[in-house]
């Protein structure tokens, strides 16, 4: 199963909102993957083993992995985009 | 947890004046601290937060920010409302260089992330929800607003 990680500052709000918002979305859309949500000081631990990086915090470096708007999530403007490039990517 | 608990007419100001993000998280740690939601590292914590990680959102309908810090500096879970007099200016989530200029904060105390996951999209709904909006930004009075926001966020009406 691919897996989707979303990092912000703490680890306690924001995170956890996009990430249940984005597993509400992929399971309307009957899509399965592992959307976790952890603070930014461990993101570096599981970005090796992720699929998808969607992020809330601005991003001081490059990682080899895909990355989304999470913020999109988080607010609803954009959604339609980020939703469909997610649904790429987990393809 | 009943989303309604976390609202307390001590923690709500209505058309506040401030004029800095510093003067806000001064008057809001110190209040919070005095009613024992929060240690004492919070204002610090929150301060430095909010520098890295700042939290300021804005859609069509709406500017806020939604300042909040890790678990160990909340003793007890809560939302602290201010609906300032004029804007101030924050800079938007994901960014260090968009200012949005912030009608409304809300403090997020979280201290049982699992718990309390739902209740920032919560706020993100209710505030892009026109009747709900035009009846915070009517309300005046911080009693009858404990009570509406009781009633809006509380698991009754969920």
């Amino acid at each position: 199963m691919k897996k989707v990680i979303v990092a912000c500052g703490s680890g306690v709000a924001t995170s956890q909102t996009v990430a249940s918002k984005v597993k509400r979305v992929l399971e309307e859309k009957k899509v399965r993957a592992d959307v976790q949500a952890v603070d930014i000081k461990s993101l570096e631990n599981y970005i090796k083993s992720s699929d998808v990086y969607i992020s809330i915090t601005k991003n001081t470096k490059e990682y080899d992995i895909p990355t989304l708007n999470g913020i999109a999530f988080l607010t609803g403007m954009g959604i339609e985009q980020e939703t469909q490039k997610l649904l790429d990517l987990l393809k | 947890m009943d989303y309604a608990d976390l609202f307390d007419e001590g923690l709500v100001d209505l058309e506040v004046d401030f004029s800095s993000q510093e003067e806000i998280f001064e008057l809001i740690s110190n209040v919070l601290n005095d009613k024992g939601y929060v240690e004492n590292s919070f204002k610090s914590a929150i301060l430095k937060r909010e520098s890295e990680f700042p939290t300021g959102l804005a859609t069509e309908t709406m500017k806020i920010a939604i300042p909040h810090t890790d678990v160990m500096h909340v003793r007890k879970p809560f939302i602290y409302v201010a609906k300032l007099k004029k804007p101030i200016p924050f800079l938007h989530m994901g960014t260090d260089d968009d200012w949005v200029d912030v009608e409304n904060i809300f403090v997020l105390g979280i201290k049982e992330p699992s718990e309390q996951v739902g209740l920032l999209s919560l706020i993100m709904e209710k505030l892009q929800d026109k009747q709900f909006k035009k009846n915070f930004n009517t309300i005046a009075n911080k009693q009858e607003m404990v009570v509406y926001l009781k009633k809006n966020f509380g698991s009754e009406d969920q």
